[in-house]
């Protein structure tokens, strides 16, 4: 049975009164000076948008980890040579603290190349389909279908943004795809791949496994 | 899935909820959480949850958007502390004290008995785990699915609370009433 005014009413006004409770309480109100040495939450937020890194279930993650387990993985794509590592416009850095890591992609001032623009429709490879689209401010966020059925979430962003990542007990990896270094994370079944081009960053993430998207990355950028 | 409202005024209203909130969120945040950092790290994360949602938002100004950010963060909040204290135990212990009524639902009589007041301060005595799910429910008409994410809780945890937040209402609007009518010197 639905609930009456009267008592959507009387939600509304016991839930303002806790709110007015709580904004008239002494705590500190104040984001800390650790906060702001690391970028600020404001600027983080406001200017970015600070979105985490998740799988189609939309899982939210957060990192809460001391200490990370790397190992450095070079994948080489169906070429016999090493292509050369190229400096995208785009890149991203990795800020590992001790509760967190934050993925910052940072523009980088060349201009040479043309930068992304944010409602631009990634060019996709043959096979892969968009089934649903997200476009929020300074991120596009799209959930594509291989061929072979499995799912990827795509997430690309201009300069600016931020996500965190969880990696506490995660493996995470050093990657190199068609010259553009990435960072690879597998966590719980998810695995996530973190990389940049010349006018974007990129963060794809899948539960059906690394090599869907490690294959989804290469003929992107092949 | 829907494509979202123009990018801009998504922007817009993001940055808006977090100006107008930002501060009290963190408060709320640092009263459940006492490491300040993670308190922070639950702002993040309510402000997240509520970007998936800035559709449903309407009027970030409104007192229905007051209570939602309220509840947003505090579940945020709770989600964090969750992983380090267990806290999920309290739903079952919660319920042991009360004899609670069989049905779940919402009687009219019984609400229009119950004076406006005491209708907030049942509602405000109510515990937060199953106060919330109903804000969701009924206030922002939130889906059962929505109301998991926003939790992060599973659907089935969602409609458990939903319904034990109906009955342990229901009691307590009883109790109310039954305490009026022997105050009143009536049966």
């Amino acid at each position: 049975m639905e609930p009456n005014e009267k008592l959507r009413s009387a939600f509304i006004e016991a839930y303002n009164r806790d709110y007015d409770e709580v904004d008239a309480s002494e705590e500190l109100d104040e984001f800390s000076e650790y906060d702001k040495k690391r970028g600020c939450p404001r600027r983080v937020v406001t200017n970015s948008v600070h979105r985490t890194c998740h799988s189609f279930g939309r899982r939210t993650a957060r990192i809460r980890v001391a200490a990370i387990v790397a190992c450095v993985v070079i994948l080489f794509c169906g070429f016999m040579s090493v292509p050369a590592i190229r400096e995208g416009i785009v890149e991203f850095v990795v800020e590992k603290f001790q509760e967190y890591s934050l993925v910052t992609f940072h523009g980088t001032d060349t201009g040479n190349v043309e930068r992304g623009e944010e409602g631009e429709k990634p060019l996709l490879p043959d096979g892969y389909t968009i089934v649903e689209t997200t476009e929020l401010p300074y991120f596009f966020e799209a959930k594509i279908v291989a061929p072979s059925g499995e799912e990827i979430m795509f997430v690309r962003t201009a300069d600016g943004a931020g996500i965190s990542v969880d990696t506490e007990n995660a493996v995470t990896m050093d990657l190199n795809i068609y010259g553009y270094t990435c960072m690879g994370i597998e966590k719980d079944g998810e695995s996530t791949l973190i990389l940049s081009d010349e006018k974007y960053g990129y963060i794809l993430s899948s539960t059906d496994g690394m090599e869907v998207i490690k294959n989804f990355a290469c003929q992107l950028f092949h | 899935m829907l494509v979202m409202p123009s990018t801009a005024d998504a922007g817009r209203t993001f940055k808006e909820i977090y100006d107008t909130y930002g501060t009290v969120m963190l408060k709320v945040a640092r009263k459940i959480i006492r490491d300040s950092y993670l308190a922070e790290d639950a702002v993040q994360e309510a402000l997240l949850r509520i970007s998936r949602n800035m559709d449903k938002v309407g009027d970030i100004y409104s007192p229905e958007s007051r209570g939602y950010v309220l509840t947003v963060t505090r579940n945020a909040s709770l989600t964090i502390l969750k992983t380090k204290k267990g806290i999920v135990e309290m739903e079952e212990s919660l319920l042991s004290a009360e004899h609670l009524p069989e049905s779940c639902d919402i009687e009219q009589d019984v609400i229009s008995k119950v004076s406006y007041e005491a209708l907030v301060s049942i509602i405000r005595g109510l515990p937060k785990i199953y106060a919330d799910v109903l804000y969701l429910d009924w206030v922002m008409n939130f889906s059962i699915k929505e109301i998991s994410e926003h939790l992060d809780a599973s659907e089935t945890t969602v409609k458990k609370r939903i319904t034990r937040g109906r009955k342990l209402l229901m009691s307590r609007l009883n109790e109310n009433n039954q305490e009026g009518r022997e105050h009143n010197g009536t049966k």
